[in-house]
């Protein structure tokens, strides 16, 4: 069929509803006699049928992580390098940690700061976990809630070494602008929370049923009970964790949908 | 939603509140997502991408001037960050597309031949495999074709305003593209059936 070649466009055009009725009479009437451009028109319509069908729905967090990032044009306008971003990160922390101080040394005992197992809020799994050896996926607790008037030394120390396992982890799971902003952005409600933990990855089935508070940098963050927390800490879920009471009920809880490793120039 | 309505959201961004912005995102992003979805083959790219399109248009709205829907405004704002992102990313990998590894080599796709209709979920599945596959085996311009009219469903009137070029100019080069997404499908590329046992299949009885 020499002229096939033309009627691959009148096939196209028919086949979307572009053609006029004569066309489509001249169509009809070609393939009656063609098999080759009937079976190219039939191809055509098995694919784009297919197409048609192979619609994907958007994950909920592309809309809102699109209204947080037009809301906080400023922050997430952090340095560039990803150390440089763990150690904003990193000061950030600290800021939390001699923010908190006046109310922890007022309220509370040394006893109770030397019996970790509070700070989950849950018996022998706090045990376990604070006893386990240190899991990648699990940093040492802020050493500002090993508090600090009598002992200043402690704190310089501790924040190093605070600055030090989360640059060991480095990897994936470096605290980057938007870790950094969660923790901004819970300044004033510290007395209210336990901590901050990040998850990466899916949202874990404890948390299934909740409503996300808000949507941040991408990540969706959950009010969840102690126990909530004690018992997803003790699966491994959390990459980061950043304690900022050891008196309180409740954590917050960000899940990001994947890795954010790279801080946008 | 209502060009009114839409102009009266964008009223509002412009006068100071961003959270105007949201139900235009909402109400378009499953189609800027299938978009980017389809031209980049990935959806942590995809993901980025459509994100990045919806920062980039809030932050140029003001220079939206309303001669044309937003959507499409929108959608070619878009589309070009998708091509532009396939130019950077430069890799065009060869896809198997088919199974002839097994030495099942005539079991090809067979879009050609005229029996094939995916009817079970498992040729259903394996088409869409493969489409993906030719897909991402076609340069960036004919996919953006595909992309748009089966895709994002968007007609030639609409295709030819988004990429500005003519009417005419749209019906061949998407003619072209399907074309070339059919050979790519059907593997050997000689789709119309110079190859003889396919011909003889799709002969005399047919009409």
């Amino acid at each position: 069929m020499p002229d096939c070649n033309n009627y691959e466009m009148l096939i196209s055009a028919v086949l979307d509803g572009e053609a006029t009725e004569a066309e489509r009479d001249v169509l009809q009437r070609h393939m009656a006699n063609c098999a080759s451009c009937a079976a190219l028109y039939r191809a055509y319509a098995a694919v784009n049928g297919e197409l048609k069908n192979m619609e994907v729905t958007p994950p909920d967090t592309l809309a809102a992580g699109v209204m947080y990032k037009i809301k906080h044009t400023g922050k997430k306008r952090f340095a560039v390098g990803r150390f440089t971003a763990l150690a904003a990160a990193a000061a950030v922390v600290i800021l939390v940690g001699s923010y908190v101080l006046p109310g922890f040394g007022a309220s509370k005992s040394t006893d109770k700061v030397e019996a970790p197992e509070m700070y989950l809020g849950a018996g022998a799994e706090a045990d376990r976990v604070m006893n386990e050896p240190a899991a990648p996926a699990e940093p040492p607790p802020m050493p500002t809630l090993a508090p600090a008037p009598d002992q200043p030394a402690a704190e310089p120390e501790g924040d190093n070494s605070m600055t030090a396992s989360m640059m060991s982890e480095g990897g994936a799971y470096g605290v980057s602008r938007g870790h950094a902003g969660i923790v901004m952005d819970g300044l004033e409600k510290t007395e209210d929370w336990l901590g901050v933990y990040i998850v990466i990855g899916q949202t874990p089935e404890a948390l299934a049923d909740l409503e996300p508070l808000a949507m941040e940098d991408g990540g969706a963050r959950y009010e969840a009970e102690g126990s909530v927390i004690a018992a997803m800490e003790a699966e491994g879920l959390f990459s980061e964790v950043i304690y900022l009471n050891d008196s309180a009920e409740k954590g917050v809880v960000v899940v990001y949908p994947k890795e954010i490793t790279e801080v946008e120039p | 939603m209502t060009r009114d309505k839409e102009a009266e959201l964008i009223a509002a961004v412009l006068a100071g509140d961003p959270n105007a912005f949201e139900p235009l995102v909402t109400e378009h992003q499953t189609r800027i997502y299938n978009l980017a979805l389809r031209m980049t083959g990935n959806p942590d790219d995809a993901f980025d991408l459509s994100q990045d399109a919806f920062i980039k248009a809030y932050e140029s709205l003001k220079d939206f001037r309303g001669d044309c829907a937003f959507g499409s405004w929108l959608y070619r704002l878009a589309s070009n960050m998708c091509i532009d992102f396939l130019r950077k990313a430069k890799k065009r990998r060869t896809v198997p597309l088919t199974q002839s590894d097994d030495g099942e080599g005539e079991r090809e796709l067979e879009i050609a031949d005229t029996r094939f209709s995916p009817e079970t979920e498992l040729e259903r599945s394996e088409l869409r495999r493969a489409i993906e596959a030719g897909l991402e085996a076609m340069p960036p311009a004919a996919r953006q074709m595909i992309v748009m009219r089966d895709v994002s469903g968007l007609s030639y009137a609409q295709i030819a305003e988004i990429l500005n070029v003519e009417l005419g100019t749209v019906k061949s080069r998407i003619s072209r593209a399907r074309t070339r997404l059919v050979k790519l499908l059907s593997g050997d590329g000689t789709f119309h059936g110079s190859d003889s046992s396919k011909e003889r299949k799709e002969g005399a009885g047919h009409a």
